[in-house]
Order: structure tokens, then C-alpha cells, then sequence
């Protein structure tokens, strides 16, 4: 597995924050799109309370990340920067769930339903062959 | 987060340790590594009044392996790790993260009686036993004998696991397979396999199951299927499809009974074929 970042934060005055930012951002969004669960039981009971149960990744679930930058400077303000803190996060989630319905495409899978723990792909595989 | 209220002893020898326990009777419970029952502690699913901590009891840890494989109650998963002792070293690298292996035990594990947790059924397939010792004195328990059902075991509440035994391996291979949500997480299933091959054919072998019952189980039909086969791809695929045969495993958010059952017969599969080399 192999995760690019490429982003834009205009010029760049603290590149190993940036970078900090890009890593923690795409860690969140693959929470978001693997992992991450709010379950309630029938009788209304939160089933993922704790963060055995709510799952985040943690440091051994995490590919490497490489990064790269182009720098746009704004026009809006005097430095010419702009925000970093949520691209690896916006971009990330969209990324791993498309990856996975590319994969699945073969079998005619379009759709899928975040989070994409292993049980829904399998389950999604199996509806699909069937 | 806070636990109820409870005393706290540290014996110095095995024999004060059985008499501390027996003395605080039904509210007394030992501690080991802690890291399976302080959580339930804090959680509130535990409130035992006196706590028997047995890490000044002398002796109780450490692996011996020369014909036959001994591990003291009290040896860390990490330690376990470190003594390279074939299949049980393999399958404590898998548990957790560093600091819990750090800190948990095989004895802790064992008595705990949690399915999902990596031992027990390790030491089930490797046909080990249990050596605990209580007021009554010393008695050893097939592991066959020893998980009665979820967090359940026959080992008496006065009794204090000393050692593991299990039969050496000379001649036998084994794999280990498990397969979880995240790398530091419980299985969701894990499978361990032993065989003894003999010219090329499988002349015996043991298949554990974690996570898939209420104790962990013997995969029997898959071994059977394999008993005198020769150890190949086709021979090996055939058996492992029997992995699940019988099991009605716990479904849970995460994992439904016939995903469980897909999984255990995929991972008894890789395990096998790893013990084939
Ligand atoms: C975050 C986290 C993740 C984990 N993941 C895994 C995992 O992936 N796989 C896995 O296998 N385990 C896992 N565990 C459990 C861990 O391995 C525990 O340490 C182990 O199950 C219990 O061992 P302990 O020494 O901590 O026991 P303790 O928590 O001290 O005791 C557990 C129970 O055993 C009893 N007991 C302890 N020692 C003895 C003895 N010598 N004789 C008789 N009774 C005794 C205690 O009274 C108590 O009832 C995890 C734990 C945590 C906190």
C-alpha cells in the first residue's frame, strides 16, 4: 500500500509542521473511512462507548505517507498562505473509499458504506457474486 | 474510570499467597499483570475487596524449554516472546501493543478464560496442562479440561496457577494466523496449527480456534481431514474448509457468525500451509 499527499498551502514557512498536519489529517481520514463507528443497540444502548469499541487507527494501522507540495501563494492576504490543518483529512477518506471500489469494480460494485470494516467488504463481495 | 474500594497484599511466598486468598475467600482475587482485570475494576464489572498481587512470589516466571516447554504462571507475554519457544512465543507477539505485553501474563491469561484472547487455545492445540496449586496442594489440569465457557474455567477460586506445560515440539511445524481489526487489537479469529510430518504426509495434526466459541475449541474435522494426507496445497485446502465444522461462534458488531466462519477456515488454511514451509 502506498499513500501520496500532494497539497497547497501556499508558501511554505514551517515545512515539518505542514508535513505534521498532512500525517495526522490523513491518519483522521482513515478513521474515517475504515474504522470509525457511532452503534447504538436496539434498546438504544451505546455499543461503541470506549476506544476499545471505537475504533481509531493507531501508529502500527498506518501506511507510510509520502508528501509533496505545490506552492500557489494567495492573493487574499500579505503572505500569501493558506489553510493546512484539514487537507490530509478531506482528501484521505475519499481516496481509501474510492481505492476499494476500484478494486471491487470487477464485480460490479459501485457503492459501498463507510466504514469499511472487513466484514462489509466481504459482505458486499459475497452479495456481489451472488 | 474508578474502581470500588479494595485491600491490597503482596506476599513474599507461594504458600502465603494460597493463604492470603483462601482467607479473603468468595471477595479475595489475584493479581498478576493487571491488564485484564483492572479494567473490569474500573468498569465496575469487578469489585473484589482484597487483591492478591503475586509479584513478589518468588519463582513464578520464566520459560524452560528442554524435551517438554514450561512457562511460570506469572512469565510477561514479552518474556514468553523473547524465549523463542516455537508456536506460544509466535502467538504472544501477536497480543496487543508492547506495554500490555509488557505487564500481562500466561497465567493471567489462561485463568481469565477469555476466547478472544491468544493462549488458550494455543495451549489447548499443543495438548499442554495447567499446574495450580491451592490449600488442597498441587494438581495438574489438561487444558482440554480446564476452559468450561466464557470467562469460565474449572481452576477453583482458591487455587494459584504456577506453570503451563506443554509437550515439546521436536518434529513438529506449526503456523499461526490471526486476524483483527487493527494490528494491537483482539482477534476477531485467530487460528493456530501444529503438524508432524512424516515422509512428506501429515502424521498428526492440532488445530486451535480463538474467538470462536464461548472457550476456545479444537478445529477436530479439519485435523482428521488431514491425518495421513499428504502436507500439498490441494490436501491442505480441502481440510481447512473444515475449520468451522461445529463451531457456533459469538457474532458481534464487527463480525457476524458466518464472516467468523469464512475467516477460520481462510486463516486455518495459511496456517497450515506455513507449517508445510
Ligand atoms: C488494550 C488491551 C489489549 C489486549 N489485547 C489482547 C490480545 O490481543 N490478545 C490477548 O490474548 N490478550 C489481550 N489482552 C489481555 C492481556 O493479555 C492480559 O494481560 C491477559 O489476558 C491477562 O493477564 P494479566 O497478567 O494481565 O492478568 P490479570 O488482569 O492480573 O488477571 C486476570 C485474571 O486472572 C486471574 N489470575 C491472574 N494470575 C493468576 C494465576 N497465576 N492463577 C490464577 N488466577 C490468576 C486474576 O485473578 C484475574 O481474574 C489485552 C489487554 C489490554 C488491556
Amino acid at each position: 500500500m502506498r499513500y501520496v499527499a500532494v497539497d497547497d498551502c501556499g508558501p511554505a514557512i514551517n515545512p515539518m509542521l505542514i508535513e505534521g498536519q498532512i500525517h495526522g489529517g490523513v491518519v483522521h481520514g482513515l478513521g474515517q473511512a475504515l474504522y470509525e463507528r457511532i452503534h447504538y443497540d436496539e434498546s438504544g444502548q451505546l455499543v461503541t462507548g470506549t476506544f476499545v469499541d471505537y475504533c481509531l487507527p493507531s501508529a502500527a494501522d498506518v501506511p507510510n505517507i509520502e508528501t509533496d507540495r505545490t506552492e500557489t501563494p494567495s492573493p487574499t492576504n500579505s503572505l500569501g498562505v493558506k489553510g493546512v490543518g484539514e487537507a490530509g483529512a478531506i482528501a484521505c477518506t475519499p481516496a481509501v473509499v474510492n481505492a476499494v471500489i476500484d478494486a471491487l469494480r470487477p464485480l460490479g460494485v459501485t457503492f459501498i458504506n463507510m466504514p469499511l470494516g472487513s466484514m462489509d467488504v466481504w459482505e458486499t463481495i459475497q452479495e456481489a457474486k451472488s | 474510570m474508578i474502581p470500588a474500594e479494595f485491600d491490597y497484599v503482596a506476599p513474599e511466598t507461594l504458600d502465603e499467597a494460597i493463604r492470603a486468598l483462601a482467607d479473603g475467600g468468595e471477595d479475595a482475587k489475584l493479581l498478576a499483570g493487571g491488564h485484564s482485570l483492572l479494567p473490569l475494576m474500573k468498569l465496575r464489572l469487578a469489585a473484589p475487596a482484597l487483591l492478591v498481587d503475586l509479584r513478589r512470589v518468588p519463582d513464578l516466571a520464566g520459560v524452560r524449554a528442554n524435551g517438554d516447554i514450561r512457562i511460570g504462571a506469572m512469565t510477561t507475554h514479552s518474556a514468553l516472546v523473547r524465549a523463542n519457544a516455537g508456536l506460544a512465543s509466535v502467538a504472544a507477539a501477536t497480543i496487543a501493543d508492547q506495554q500490555v505485553r509488557n505487564r500481562g501474563t500466561i497465567g493471567g491469561s489462561l485463568a481469565h478464560g477469555d476466547p478472544a484472547s491468544d493462549l488458550p487455545a494455543v495451549v489447548l492445540a499443543a495438548e499442554g496442562t495447567i499446574v495450580a496449586r491451592g490449600p488442597g496442594g498441587e494438581r495438574e489440569i489438561a487444558a482440554a479440561e480446564f476452559f468450561r465457557d466464557y470467562l469460565e474455567t474449572t481452576l477453583a477460586p482458591d487455587e494459584i496457577i504456577t506453570e503451563i506445560r506443554m509437550p515439546g515440539t521436536e518434529g513438529w511445524s506449526f503456523g499461526y494466523e490471526k486476524f483483527n481489526r487493527r494490528r494491537e487489537d483482539w482477534a476477531m479469529v485467530a487460528v493456530c496449527a501444529l503438524v508432524r510430518i512424516e515422509s512428506g504426509a501429515c502424521a498428526d495434526a492440532r488445530i486451535g480456534l480463538t474467538h470462536m466459541g464461548s472457550t476456545p475449541l479444537r478445529a477436530t474435522a479439519a485435523e482428521a481431514a488431514l491425518r495421513g494426507q499428504p502436507l500439498e496445497a490441494g490436501a491442505i485446502a480441502a481440510a481447512a474448509e473444515q475449520a468451522a465444522e461445529g463451531t457456533s461462534p459469538p457474532a458481534d458488531l464487527n463480525a457476524s457468525a458466518d464472516y467468523k466462519r469464512h475467516l477460520a477456515r481462510v486463516l486455518c488454511r495459511r496456517a497450515l500451509e506455513r507449517a508445510a514451509g
